[in-house]
């Protein structure tokens, strides 16, 4: 069986489809890329200034040490890729032309608001390029794990301070995957080792139930 | 020999207390860090700095931060600077969050004449805070104000002898914006080309907006 984030990112892996422009958030989200498969031709978006990105050779001899990834990681670009700098590359963000995000989350709520860049009174990283992103994709999607040590991440109203307004259209945890449509927020599909009951009280975002809900089999995923 | 180039000594000089300074980078990556790593050694403090991210407390211009010679940072995340966040949390360093796009563009505007810039980003959160709004066309924009510096430190790969430069792969990143925004612009360089080797057609940074380049 999956641990929680591969779960998590296995199940993105499904919502991302042939020829989308991604960026992919620190943390969970750059575990989705392997599980894209390659003949998609999924174009992956670097922040830091580039299209085509793909993961450091093998072998580091041939790295070529000007390549990074928005971690600042060694990372490669693929044959057709491109480079820009990070003015090209926030307004492909902001503009539209990357149209699906994946990015962590410290909260969100049933109005679709995200909250990722502060805890308060201990931690304040800052926004990065995420703001612009889920501003400009036409498909936002969050993932996190639906609770962190014992506190509820999946709320009504975030509590921490939010990202952006009402941007999020796919939240996706170990446990459910919720759509928001039309401001509502919907339970599309749950884990097989959790009942309605239980997601419920781990879950203080007011839900509607799908008509259509899926069960996926964790055992099996 | 063009007298643009000038040493690392020279440049740094012109570096002094208070100044407000943009300096290139991603994290630490295509940055000018070999003449960060000479400020570390100059008696200037209170300085305003512009970049990406605050980077690491011991990688880039984020040392300038654990020698307390910084006051304020106006950056998009300061999440990997363990010192950032010990100052900011003690409200020992002021720091302006900006979105990566609107930092962006804040400086584009401060670089090309603009009062500043109309965006969606930051609505609804506490970036909007002390900003005026503007509504066109039905839609609700914060108004995010143009960023000038006195000096801008930037990194390329390569330089001729006018200031063309040339940022290889991912390098360019704010490299080859800030020098509009600056008063005075500084590229550091690891490569000096002589005039007429560059192929005018791939040459990132103008040479009319770099005054001055150092060979390291």
């Amino acid at each position: 069986m999956m641990d929680k984030r591969s779960r998590i990112a296995s199940r993105i892996a499904k919502e991302i489809n042939k020829g989308d422009v991604v960026n992919l958030g620190i943390g969970i989200p750059l575990d989705v890329a392997k599980y894209v498969s390659a003949d998609l031709g999924i174009i992956f978006h670097s922040e830091n200034g580039f299209v085509n990105l793909e993961k450091a050779p093998d072998d580091m001899s041939i790295w070529d040490k000007d390549i990074t990834n928005a971690g600042a990681a060694p990372a490669s670009i693929g044959l057709g890729g491109a480079f820009f700098d990070l003015e090209r590359s926030l307004c492909m963000m902001r503009g539209g032309h990357v149209n699906v995000c994946v990015l962590g989350g410290l909260q969100v709520d049933s109005t679709g608001s995200v909250a990722n860049w502060i805890i308060p009174g201990k931690f304040t990283p800052g926004p990065g390029g995420s703001m612009e992103v889920m501003h400009g994709a036409k498909k936002v999607i969050i993932a996190m794990e639906h609770t962190s040590k014992g506190n509820l991440k999946v709320l009504d109203k975030c509590s921490f301070p939010v990202s952006a307004v009402g941007v999020v259209n796919i939240l996706v945890t170990e446990y459910a995957l919720f759509e928001f449509i039309d401001n509502k927020m919907i339970l599309k599909e749950i884990a097989s080792d959790i009942t309605l009951d239980e997601l419920k009280e781990i879950t203080s975002a007011n839900y509607m139930i799908a008509d259509d809900l899926k069960i996926n089999d964790v055992a099996v995923s | 020999m063009s007298d643009k180039i000038i040493s690392i000594e020279d440049a740094t000089k012109m570096i002094t207390t208070g100044m407000t300074l943009m300096i290139g980078g991603f994290l630490a990556v295509g940055a000018p860090n070999t003449i960060v790593d000479v400020l570390l050694d100059c008696d200037i403090q209170d300085l305003t700095v512009i970049a990406t991210t605050s980077t690491f407390a011991d990688k880039g211009w984020g040392k300038l931060i654990a020698q307390r010679k910084v006051k304020k940072a106006i950056v998009s995340h300061i999440g990997t600077n363990t010192e950032t966040i010990k100052q900011f949390n003690a409200g020992e360093i002021e720091v302006e969050f900006s979105s990566l796009g609107s930092l962006s563009d804040r400086i584009r505007a401060g670089g090309t004449g603009l009062g500043g810039i109309l965006t969606r980003v930051g609505i609804g959160t506490l970036l909007e805070k002390d900003k005026q709004k503007v509504i066109v066309d039905g839609v609700e924009y914060l108004i995010e104000t143009p960023l000038r510096a006195d000096i801008s430190i930037v990194r390329a790969s390569t330089s001729d002898e006018n200031g063309n430069l040339i940022c290889r792969r991912s390098t360019r990143n704010f490299n080859t914006l800030m020098p509009y925004a600056s008063d005075i612009c500084i590229a550091e360089v690891p490569e000096i080309v002589k005039l007429g080797e560059m192929d005018t057609d791939f040459i990132h940074v103008q040479h009319t907006l770099v005054d001055y380049i150092v060979k390291v």
